[in-house]
């Protein structure tokens, strides 16, 4: 209802932290805590650990979006299926699969699996690292869309798990008999593999830290200068 | 120890905090809709669709029906040659596994058959002692559903399952089975039931009547 004066209200938010007062990210309960430093405390109502921000939140996301860059590669280049006919032994990469479905006049979906298959796991890493170094150094540039561009990150990340499903598929159906036969190839458990990786790395990313620069109130508006 | 709780019998269901910015908001009395954070535009309360308990429970008891539907019959067959050949939802993570790709069989396992399959149990059980207002433990499994719930990934796997069609579509005839069909129903189902069930409408039903 007060959509103008929104810029000016951002500033005057007051954060259920300052107030001592954290939620259950689980049950959705606001509690009291009393020390600066609250371990081990329980949400009254559902018993999850609850802490005022995530622990450790920018160092377990770099852990794990380093390991997801690290497996990034390989997972790509290696091939995740293999067809064998009687006349013919294929070698199907991520990116040779895609090239398939685009000749085979099924561009739009060829699109789609570009998308969530090679981009969004870049994207991903990408990001991630955008919004660990921003929150890291402080930045209060575009709180609210680095927050929707996690929110969007959070969304989106499951999906890349589709490749690994249509192998699965392919695996157990395509078994006829001497004529043709497929097989998960080594990129298969690699790809999965940073799908989980970045999956866990966006739930340890905590978005709460980047507001938390705005409210602390340093009045230099230009950081480093 | 433990957190001292703002007041443990009235809870707290009109001051909140966005889980995003930790802005520290009041909610609007009147809970109809969907409400933004006005700080940083995250959906702070979601308004459940089906207002009554019996109508998630009847929703959910449905999905679980169907999932196992889905679990017993063939997803897609394919025919070639006068050789047919088919696959079921299990029959996927199984293949892998006898390929010797137990880790991806594994995934696959857990987010198309484990998960979806505990997620449903823990909301009908939540559900289940809604209705019949036992005061039950039921925090195991509340914790337990919201951890699970990004791992479900049925409707990732009805998607794979068009890609692969599509892929087999060009040299062999591919025939869909009661399976994808019943996997279907269940994805919307259970959509259904997870979207009548929301964390301050279900714990302030649960306190209240206790």
């Amino acid at each position: 209802m007060e959509q103008g004066s929104n810029r000016v209200m951002n500033e005057n938010f007051v954060t259920a932290r300052a107030r001592g007062l954290m939620l259950c990210d689980v049950c959705g309960f606001l509690m009291q805590f009393k020390s600066k430093r609250p371990e081990n405390i329980h949400c009254p109502r559902c018993g999850q650990a609850v802490y005022p921000r995530k622990p450790a939140s920018l160092q377990r996301t770099a852990a794990l979006v380093l390991a997801a860059a690290i497996l990034y590669f390989p997972a790509n280049m290696l091939p995740i299926m293999r067809t064998s006919t009687l006349t013919y032994v294929d070698n199907n990469t991520i990116l040779s699969g895609i090239i398939e479905l685009w000749s085979g006049n099924s561009w739009p979906l060829a699109i789609f699996v570009f998308f969530v298959s090679i981009l969004v796991p870049l994207l991903k890493l990408a990001a991630l690292s955008l919004l660990i170094i921003s929150t890291h150094y402080q930045w209060r540039w575009r709180l609210q869309e680095r927050t929707r561009l996690y929110r969007f990150l959070e969304f989106i990340g499951r999906w890349s798990m589709l490749d690994v499903f249509v192998v699965g598929l392919l695996v157990a159906l395509v078994k006829l008999r001497g004529l043709a036969t497929v097989t998960a190839g080594p990129g298969v458990p690699l790809f999965a593999s940073v799908v989980i990786l970045t999956m866990y790395a966006s739930q340890a990313f905590d978005p709460r830290l980047m507001w938390d620069h705005q409210a602390s109130s340093t009045p230099d508006p230009i950081r480093g200068s | 120890m433990y957190a001292q709780a703002m007041s443990a019998q009235t809870p707290t269901v009109h001051l909140t905090a966005c889980h995003s910015c930790d802005a520290l908001l009041r909610l609007p009395a009147v809970q109809h809709s969907t409400f933004h954070c006005p700080r940083c535009d995250a959906v702070v309360y979601r308004a459940g669709l089906a207002k009554r308990v019996d109508d998630a429970l009847a929703l959910g008891l449905a999905a679980a029906v169907f999932f196992l539907l889905a679990n017993s019959f063939p997803i897609v067959a394919i025919e070639s040659g006068g050789d047919r050949s088919f696959a079921t939802l299990p029959g996927a993570s199984l293949a892998l596994y006898k390929q010797g790709m137990s880790f991806v069989a594994f995934v696959v396992a857990i987010t198309t058959l484990f998960i979806p399959a505990i997620e449903l149990s823990c909301t009908l059980g939540m559900l289940w002692f809604a209705k019949f207002k036992r005061s039950f433990s039921l925090t195991f499994l509340f914790r337990l559903r919201k951890r699970l719930r990004p791992w479900s990934m049925i409707e990732i796997f009805m998607l794979g399952t068009l890609v692969a069609i599509v892929k087999l579509g060009s040299w062999a005839h591919v025939l869909l089975g009661v399976g994808l069909w019943s996997l279907g129903i269940f994805m919307v189902l259970h959509a259904a039931t997870s979207h009548a069930f929301e964390a301050i409408e279900f714990w302030s039903k649960v306190q209240t009547e206790s």
